[in-house]
């Protein structure tokens, strides 16, 4: 045995970074050390050096451990916790006295790793740790940073797990890569937002859709389609998702967090195109549920701004709650350098069919009332000045559909413009048109 | 009040078996003596002079009555049948044995309570206004916030083996009964200009060795980035503050050592990053919590003049005048419970004296008490028309002592009865002023007056904070008390100042005595307060009355 255990969520194996040349700290800072030579070594921070500085580093590094002298000392978790926040995606190590009761500390801060003494590791054999991998405590921080009053992940030990790279995936030849998770927003039971980082050469316009998932159970990519929410010259990209309780993806999905990696496939599609309208003047955007999300990508690029003079959003969901993720981003882009000055040409309407609420009721029926004309102080919708774009169910799809085309408008598609076009927000049986299935 | 629900009960019961598994693996030899301690204490268990003590967590003070029976039956079941609340609003057991341990915290976990975190090197069981809820100029009410910062800091996995230990409390009214600017974070709500109420961050203060007020780290933190804003501080002083030296680790001391602004510098690079990233808590937690705490129906409680009430009794009447507050709905008031009967011990209760309270809250007022951090129990809604029927059992059961913020209402540490590090007997002393005074029949007459005692350096009796303090420390294996005057703990915070040299345990009485009578002798009229005439004249009548002339040795 070497003189380090390496302890992970596996339980105990041998040290795989022996070949790894060991860097300092402060060598880091001066040497000039070329990317492929930081990828290769191995970083190995005291407890108490100033994270902060490494921040530009930290996407080549992919070893990094932290010192941790006593079973007292518990600087090397806020340490982790701060790497973390600062983007660092590699496995990162807890080397030292650490005890078997600090297994849920350290995974709960950050850590992949732990690396103890061979002599340690005799006093504290193999199953003592097994059985803190095995046991899941639930923790009040997750639960608090979900934003939930009574729920809590129940995915075991969700920090600690190898740090997966795309070459674990294997997923050389075919089409698709890797895309490592950046950061989690827990919204409500059913409904959460992700980030990841763009992979290298993926395009899209906003308002486009990929398939993304993780590994299937049988080891193949298990994908599904997702609207992008985040505009097209943004460096991540950003999803917002439902979580259907026994949905094969979303069930699975709903635990990622930070440094995980997801398959995307990256050709992305979709007919919400700003160039799949004819000119206009005014763009209706009808959402319900998570249908919301082409159109936050859509409103966050300032093409649409120079294209329509006005905005307007209508958003349909069940509680006031599931509002929340779009509500917010529409109230970022006030404060938003890039498009900030067109603030007040975005309308936005949201409506509530299950609680009291101003705007209450299907927008369907608002529609046709003009109760949202009359609210949002507009005229009703004119195949001269207006276009329009649906994403939601498959009902609020077909009755917008229905009232567009009494108002005049015809539904165009990506590559013949016209008045219209819609996208259905999910599929309501099993993929019957063949998306979402893992192939 | 907060109820647990299944994420809570289900925490506490997987803290009960992990403590059980530490035991193990204690015996089992897989953790060391030194590896075990801060787990140990993380759990609430120290090692005593006779025994260990459990400390079991009173989240901000409140109870229930289901709450108060189990504590009763503890320690009946554990201890010696009586229990011991503290100035944390904790409850402590001084008998407890090792191998009994798990079952006592299982039994805590059946009634939804624990012992989690009431000691070590962690984010320590938050606290709170023992008036809250009731209280006439309170803002909001400050256990939301309080609960939030509990559940936050339970656990936390960062935060669970800091420099030293770190104390948070929570006030929602501008007059502060919790001491905020004694602790290493305090919070205070306020409301800006727009009307909106968020909290006030005092950083820093806190007693022991080296006293310090807090500082204010900020004017106006919303409420939904205080865990953010929390997580912050604590998070610079986890990475910076000093572990070279244990006496030197508290923040306050990183405080001095940086200065606020530079401190401050430090905490908002973390905050600024952080508060871009989220809100914590979400306005959803933050509703559910002030929903939790809305208050019970004020308006059944029918008009009632406790004026008639009096006249057919003194002694009532004399309870009334000191332990009755008025409470924000005209039709009920704040009953203060005293612990405080002279001769016994500061804050122990009986199993039976707790079942009383018990069934008094759970029949008059709303099933809701609260331990105050002096050491005496609250029951914050009253009915008037009960006051009575509640004043009788309590003399019943021998808890109608009425001196609450009176010269036998001392706050004193265990000292030498119970605590290991103590260099001198505090509650022996607490007896011996109480019972005096109450011999002379002076205490009304002196009116409010809040003396403090601790039994070391380390000052769990407040003695800095006391407008009389006293501490007992040992010179050439002697007891000798030194005396501080004009402390307080309020929002016009202040460190009391020591008279000079200190007293042996038979001088002390005098050198007390002295002082009261200087005050009576002196004063304007009754309506100066103790604290108020030491204001005006300072520390030196004072000295000259006990040390005589410059010059004169005294002992
Ligand atoms: C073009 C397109 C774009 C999509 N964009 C998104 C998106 O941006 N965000 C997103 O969360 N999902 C989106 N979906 C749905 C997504 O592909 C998956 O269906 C979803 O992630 C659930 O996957 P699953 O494997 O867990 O369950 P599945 O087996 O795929 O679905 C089970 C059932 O759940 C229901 N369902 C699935 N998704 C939703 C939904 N979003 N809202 C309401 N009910 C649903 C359907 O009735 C479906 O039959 C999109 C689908 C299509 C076709
Ligand atoms: S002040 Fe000293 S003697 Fe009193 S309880 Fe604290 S440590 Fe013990």
């Amino acid at each position: 045995m070497s003189e380090w255990v390496i302890i992970t969520n596996k339980g105990f194996s041998s040290d795989e970074w022996i070949g790894r040349s060991v860097i300092e700290p402060t060598n880091i800072l001066s040497d000039n050390f070329g990317e492929e030579q930081l990828k290769k070594s191995h970083l190995k921070l005291g407890n108490d050096f100033q994270v902060e500085t490494l921040k530009s580093f930290l996407p080549y590094l992919n070893a990094i451990s932290i010192e941790f002298p006593s079973e007292k000392d518990g600087r090397g978790f806020s340490l982790a916790r701060r790497l973390r926040q600062l983007g660092y995606l590699g496995v990162l190590r807890a080397t030292g006295h650490v005890m078997v009761d600090q297994y849920r500390h350290a995974t709960q801060s950050g850590f992949n790793q732990i690396a103890i003494s061979s002599k340690l590791a005799k006093r504290m054999p193999e199953p003592y740790w097994q059985q803190q991998i095995d046991g899941f405590t639930p923790s009040y921080q997750e639960k608090l940073q979900s934003g939930s009053t009574n729920s809590y992940s129940s995915k075991k030990n969700i920090l600690i797990k190898e740090a997966k790279n795309i070459q674990n995936l294997n997923l050389t030849n075919t089409g698709l890569v890797g895309a490592v998770v950046t950061k989690v927003i827990r919204w409500t039971d059913w409904s959460f937002s992700f980030r990841v980082a763009r992979p290298k050469n993926f395009r899209f316009q906003s308002g486009e859709f990929v398939m993304i998932g993780l590994p299937g159970n049988n080891g193949k990519p298990l994908l599904r389609a997702y609207s992008i929410t985040s505009p097209s010259w943004d460096d991540e990209l950003e999803f917002y998702s439902i979580i259907i309780p026994n949905g094969p993806l979303t069930s699975q999905l709903q635990h990622i967090s930070m440094g995980d990696t997801l398959i995307l496939n990256p050709k992305a599609t979709g007919t919400l195109l700003l160039d799949s309208l004819l000119p206009g003047k005014r763009l209706f955007m009808f959402a319900s549920g998570t249908g919301i999300a082409p159109f936050i990508s859509l409103i966050r690029d300032p093409e649409i701004y120079e294209k329509f003079e006005q905005i307007i959003l209508s958003h349909t969901c069940r509680e006031v709650k599931d509002l929340n993720y779009g509500k917010s981003i529409v109230e970022t882009i006030s404060k938003d350098p890039l498009i900030g000055e067109y603030a007040d040409r975005v309308f936005y309407y949201p409506t509530v069919t299950r609680e009291t609420f101003h705007t209450k009721g299907r927008i369907t029926d608002l529609l046709k009332t003009g109760q949202i004309f009359q609210d949002l102080q507009l005229t009703p919708i004119s195949r001269d000045t207006d276009r329009a774009m649906i994403c939601g169910s498959i009902g609020l799809n077909k009755d917008i559909k229905a009232f567009l085309e009494t108002s005049g408008l015809k539904e165009g598609a990506r590559n013949h413009p016209a008045e219209f076009v819609q996208e259905k927000a999910f599929v309501a049986s099993l993929n019957p048109i063949g998306l979402g299935r893992s192939f | 009040m907060y109820s647990y629900n299944d994420f809570d009960k289900n925490f506490v019961r997987q803290r009960v078996n992990e403590f059980r598994g530490q035991v193990q693996r204690r015996i089992d030899g897989v953790l060391t003596e030194e590896e075990f301690l801060p787990l140990r204490l993380q759990n609430g268990l120290y090692m005593q002079i006779h025994s260990y003590m459990l400390r079991v967590a009173i989240p901000y003070g409140t109870l229930n009555s289901k709450k108060m029976r189990q504590l009763a039956l503890i320690s009946e079941k554990y201890d010696k049948g009586y229990g011991h609340f503290t100035t944390r609003q904790n409850i402590q057991y001084n008998w407890i044995k090792l191998s009994e341990v798990a079952d006592v915290l299982a039994d805590l976990a059946e009634v939804d309570m624990h012992a989690i975190q009431t000691s070590g090197n962690c984010i320590r069981n938050v606290t709170s206004d023992h008036f809250a809820g009731a209280a006439v100029d309170e803002i909001e009410d400050p256990r939301p916030v309080a609960e939030l910062l509990r559940q936050w800091s339970t656990g936390h996995p960062e935060y669970a083996f800091l420099p030293r230990k770190f104390k948070i409390a929570v006030t929602g009214s501008p007059h502060d009964r919790a001491a905020i600017a004694f602790h290493d974070i305090g919070l205070c709500a306020v409301r800006n200009d727009d009307g909106e109420i968020g909290y006030k961050i005092y950083i820093g203060g806190g007693l022991g060795r080296m006293p310090r007020i807090g500082r204010v780290l900020s004017e106006f933190i919303p409420k939904t980035q205080l865990l953010n804003y929390v997580d912050s501080i604590i998070h610079v002083y986890n990475r910076f503050g000093r572990r070279d030296n244990k006496h030197r680790a508290r923040i306050k001391i990183l405080i001095d050592e940086l200065g606020l602004n530079e401190a401050r510098r430090q905490i908002y690079e973390h905050y600024n990053s952080l508060k871009n990233e989220s809100r914590l808590p979400s306005t959803d937690i933050i509703k559910f919590l002030m929903d939790e705490f809305s208050p019970p129906d004020f308006s059944t409680a029918k008009e009632h003049d406790l004026e008639k009430d009096f006249i057919r009794s003194l002694s009532l009447k004399n309870w009334a005048e000191t332990n009755l507050t008025s409470h924000r709905d005209p039709n009920h008031v704040i009953v203060s419970v005293s612990l405080k009967k002279p001769g016994a011990t500061p804050g122990d209760a009986t199993a039976k004296q707790m079942r009383v309270l018990a069934d008094l809250a759970q029949q008059y007022a709303y099933d809701e008490l609260c331990v105050s951090h002096e050491q005496n129990i609250i029951l914050p809604h009253v009915p008037k028309e009960h006051v009575v029927k509640i004043y009788n059992k309590l003399d019943e059961a021998d808890l109608a002592t009425s001196n609450i913020g009176m010269v036998s209402d001392i706050i004193s540490c265990p000292g030498m009865d119970y605590c290991k590090l103590a260099t001198a007997r505090s509650i022996p002393i607490a007896k011996q002023i109480a019972t005096r005074f109450c011999e002379l029949k002076t205490e009304r007459d002196i009116g409010p007056l809040k003396i403090k005692i601790s039994g070391c350096i380390n000052a769990c009796g407040h003695h800095h904070v006391g407008h009389i303090g006293i501490l007992g420390l040992d010179r050439r294996g002697v007891e000798n008390y030194q005396i501080t005057l004009g402390g307080d703990g309020t929002e016009d915070a202040h460190i009391g100042k020591r008279t000079g040299p200190g007293f042996s345990a038979d001088k002390l009485m005098e050198a007390i005595e002295t002082i009261i009578n200087v005050y009576l002798n002196d004063r304007k009229d009754r309506n100066e307060t103790f604290l108020n005439f030491y204001r005006r004249v300072g520390l030196s009548p004072f000295k000259l009355a006990i040390y005589g002339l410059p010059g004169t040795a005294y002992f």
